[in-house]
């Protein structure tokens, strides 16, 4: 089974740190992007089978990301989980209505990630695939 | 004015959700567990601070959340953050990083919560200096909220000032 190719999109380094310290231990292809013009590009060309998308950034916002994500054909049904610090209802109903796997609200742990991200997508522990 | 707009934020249950706020997101991002100080206790502030600012704006009111930590503790808070061991140093703009996200996930649900209230704002992005100051000098029109906690010997300060907007009618 080919590794799932997950990106993540986030203006903070350390979100993105926080994010790779945790899918790193599972069999995927990470890909990173720090902000939503640069992770739309990252996305067209790689493809991934999930996008990890912050919501308040500079550039272009994981709103208008998410947008133009859905604008595309080939990204128009990839999986999307939106992470954000706002959880204001008309903000989260107008992403709901863009098409999106999950909402996770910032402050989260390590496990809502893995299990958000695992219900998109098959996360094999690397050791098991070594062993 | 907008100046009745800050009758439908009681201070009291916002202290209250503030100080639960910072406590969930240390305790869930940092693993750290806050001790909230009395408010009328003396304390005695570090020599330099680390201030995270986040502003947040809406038609009625616009305020300012600040998170101030000792260089010291913002670095520990950093290396929290991402699972680090005690001997593994944190890059500084990582650690300034850290100190941002944290005030930035205090103040998004702050946010969230006035927008219960009726007072819609829009979260901006998160700044961090290194101040030999505290961060407010408060306005005379405005809500002010100042927790103070304790992580070890560490000192944590959260100040949160609220301000109503003029009326475009006026």
């Amino acid at each position: 089974m080919p590794t799932p190719k997950i990106l993540f999109v986030d203006d903070s380094k350390a979100i993105r740190m926080l994010i790779a310290n945790v899918l790193r231990p599972y069999e995927c292809t990470l890909l990173e992007a720090s902000n939503g013009l640069q992770g739309l590009e990252l996305a067209m060309v790689e493809l991934p089978q999930l996008i990890i998308l912050d919501v308040t950034m500079p550039e272009m916002t994981g709103l208008e990301a998410l947008k133009r994500i859905r604008s595309f054909p080939s990204l128009a049904r990839t999986p999307v989980i939106m992470l954000t610090a706002e959880s204001k209802k008309d903000k989260v109903l107008e992403i709901i209505n863009l098409g999106i796997s999950a909402y996770i609200v910032k402050p989260f742990t390590e496990a809502q990630l893995l299990d958000k991200a695992g219900r998109v997508v098959t996360l094999t522990p690397k050791s098991v695939v070594a062993g | 004015m907008h100046q009745t707009s800050l009758l439908l934020v009681d201070p009291e249950n916002l202290r209250s959700y503030l100080s639960q706020q910072a406590i969930a997101t240390f305790n869930v991002m940092l693993r750290m567990t806050l001790e909230p100080l009395d408010p009328g206790q003396p304390i005695a502030h570090p020599v330099e601070h680390l201030v995270g600012v986040v502003g947040f704006a809406g038609p009625k009111v616009a305020g300012t959340l600040a998170l101030t930590v000792s260089p010291a503790h913002a670095r520990s808070m950093a290396g929290s953050f991402l699972g680090f061991g005690p001997g593994e140093s944190v890059d500084e703009a990582v650690v300034s990083d850290v100190l941002g996200e944290v005030g930035n996930m205090i103040c998004g649900n702050l946010v969230s919560w006035l927008a219960k209230r009726s007072l819609d704002t829009e979260l901006g992005l998160p700044t961090v200096t290194l101040s030999p100051k505290l961060h407010f000098k408060t306005a005379s029109n405005a809500l002010y909220e100042r927790l103070c906690f304790l992580d070890g010997d560490h000192l944590i300060l959260l100040e949160l000032q609220i301000c109503a907007k003029p009326s475009p009618q006026t």
